[in-house]
């Protein structure tokens, strides 16, 4: 299933977490969802960029199995934005199961 | 932190999707794209697949290097493209009121040609922007919206709209100047040839200039250079400004001066109706509130 534009809430979501590089990303998005939610694995490092020239998200370095590492971190912005899309979100899908009822 | 060395499997797919990004952009996220697939190889061996088949299913998973390459280049140099655009579009916006007020102010004291040579210059001034702000509108649907073959159809909107400026200029330079700005196209005095050659061919170039225009319309209409029903929008417009000057220069040959009031309002109306619209867009991809869209 396509994430469409629901991808940049879940990187928000996983980088509130834990911080992380973009492989722990899409590897937490596709364990998480069982493989559900699929997506263009390439994709997922513009949407890292375009974060963090919004500020939302913040780029450190990082070392792992002695390789530099360029990691992410939420900052208070993302924190905020993040807040505000959580809760909008809620409000869409309590609007959706009102009208689709119970289909599980 | 740069891998000079990525996979050759790996090498060209970096190529496509690093393809015209800044330097530093390409190499942050080259390194970025050796390690996961590195990682995401190393992760596909130790599942039990062979060194070849996780290799190549790993590259199927970071999916099109053009798709990646697009969304690069809209979240690194879409920025201050979409900031130029806007800009340009007010400017225009401006440049459209303080036009016509510096024409009036300079009309009592210059001769024609000095009046014309302001016109001409002033539109080459609305022309380049113009320009300029159609081809990054085509990059704001290629890159974030994806909508591809564009080209074709920028370059055909481009010659349309240098078509157009040119037959007008041609118009100026002929008639009085001060027929851009609704007052009765009266030839210029200052002319040594006689008044009718100068309307025959005034209405010449305007007629030609405007039926191809409208052969490039019909063109457009029938052949679809792309989808998403932006070739038939641009076809519709292009037609409009080939029936406007194929009607200003049949006017002038019968002497129905009433029609070019209506075709210029026509032409000054569609300018402050585009103009703020795109500045409006440009701003909104800039400052989106959010990234988040869930449809």
């Amino acid at each position: 299933m396509n994430i469409k534009g629901g991808l940049p809430l879940l990187i928000l979501h996983l980088l509130a977490e834990q911080p992380g590089h973009g492989y722990q990303i899409a590897s937490e998005i596709k364990r998480r969802s069982e493989g559900v939610l699929d997506f263009a694995e390439g994709t997922l490092y513009p949407m890292l960029h375009s974060l963090e020239g919004q500020g939302l998200i913040e780029a450190y370095e990082s070392q792992e199995k002695g390789r530099t590492r360029r990691c992410y971190r939420l900052t208070d912005a993302g924190r905020k934005s993040l807040a505000s899309e959580r809760a909008e979100w809620a409000t869409y899908t309590g609007a959706m199961n009102l009208i689709l009822g119970d289909v599980s | 932190m740069t891998n000079t060395h990525p996979s050759p499997m790996l090498a060209n797919w970096r190529e496509i999707a690093l393809d015209g990004l800044p330097h530093d952009v390409n190499r942050t996220s080259a390194a970025e794209f050796d390690a996961h697939f590195a990682d995401g190889v190393a992760e596909r061996i130790a599942e039990g697949q062979a060194l070849l088949e996780a290799q190549k299913a790993t590259l199927d998973a970071l999916g099109s290097a053009s798709q990646v390459n697009r969304a690069l280049r809209d979240a690194h140099l879409g920025r201050w493209s979409y900031r130029l655009a806007a800009l340009l579009s007010m400017f225009n916006i401006i440049a459209l009121m303080i036009v016509p007020m510096l024409h009036d102010a300079l009309l009592p004291t210059f001769t024609h040609a000095t009046k014309t040579a302001f016109l001409i210059a002033a539109n080459v001034a609305l022309f380049i922007p113009t320009i300029i702000v159609l081809n990054i509108y085509r990059r704001l649907l290629e890159w974030r919206f994806g909508v591809a073959g564009l080209h074709g159809l920028v370059r055909v909107i481009s010659a349309s709209l240098l078509l157009y400026l040119m037959a007008d200029m041609v118009g100026m330079a002929l008639y009085d100047a001060s027929i851009a700005y609704f007052n009765p196209p009266i030839l210029s005095a200052e002319t040594p040839l006689p008044q009718w050659i100068l309307s025959i061919v005034a209405a010449a170039v305007l007629i030609v200039c405007g039926l191809v225009l409208l052969v490039l319309a019909a063109r457009l209409l029938k052949e679809g250079v792309n989808a998403a029903g932006l070739s038939q929008f641009a076809a519709v417009l292009i037609g409009v400004l080939g029936v406007a000057l194929s009607g200003v220069g049949v006017s002038l040959i019968i002497g129905f001066q009433g029609a070019l009031l209506p075709l210029m309002a026509l032409d000054m109306l569609a300018h402050f109706l585009v103009w703020p619209v795109l500045t409006l867009l440009f701003y909104r991809e800039i400052a989106r509130p959010s990234p988040i869209r869930y449809a």
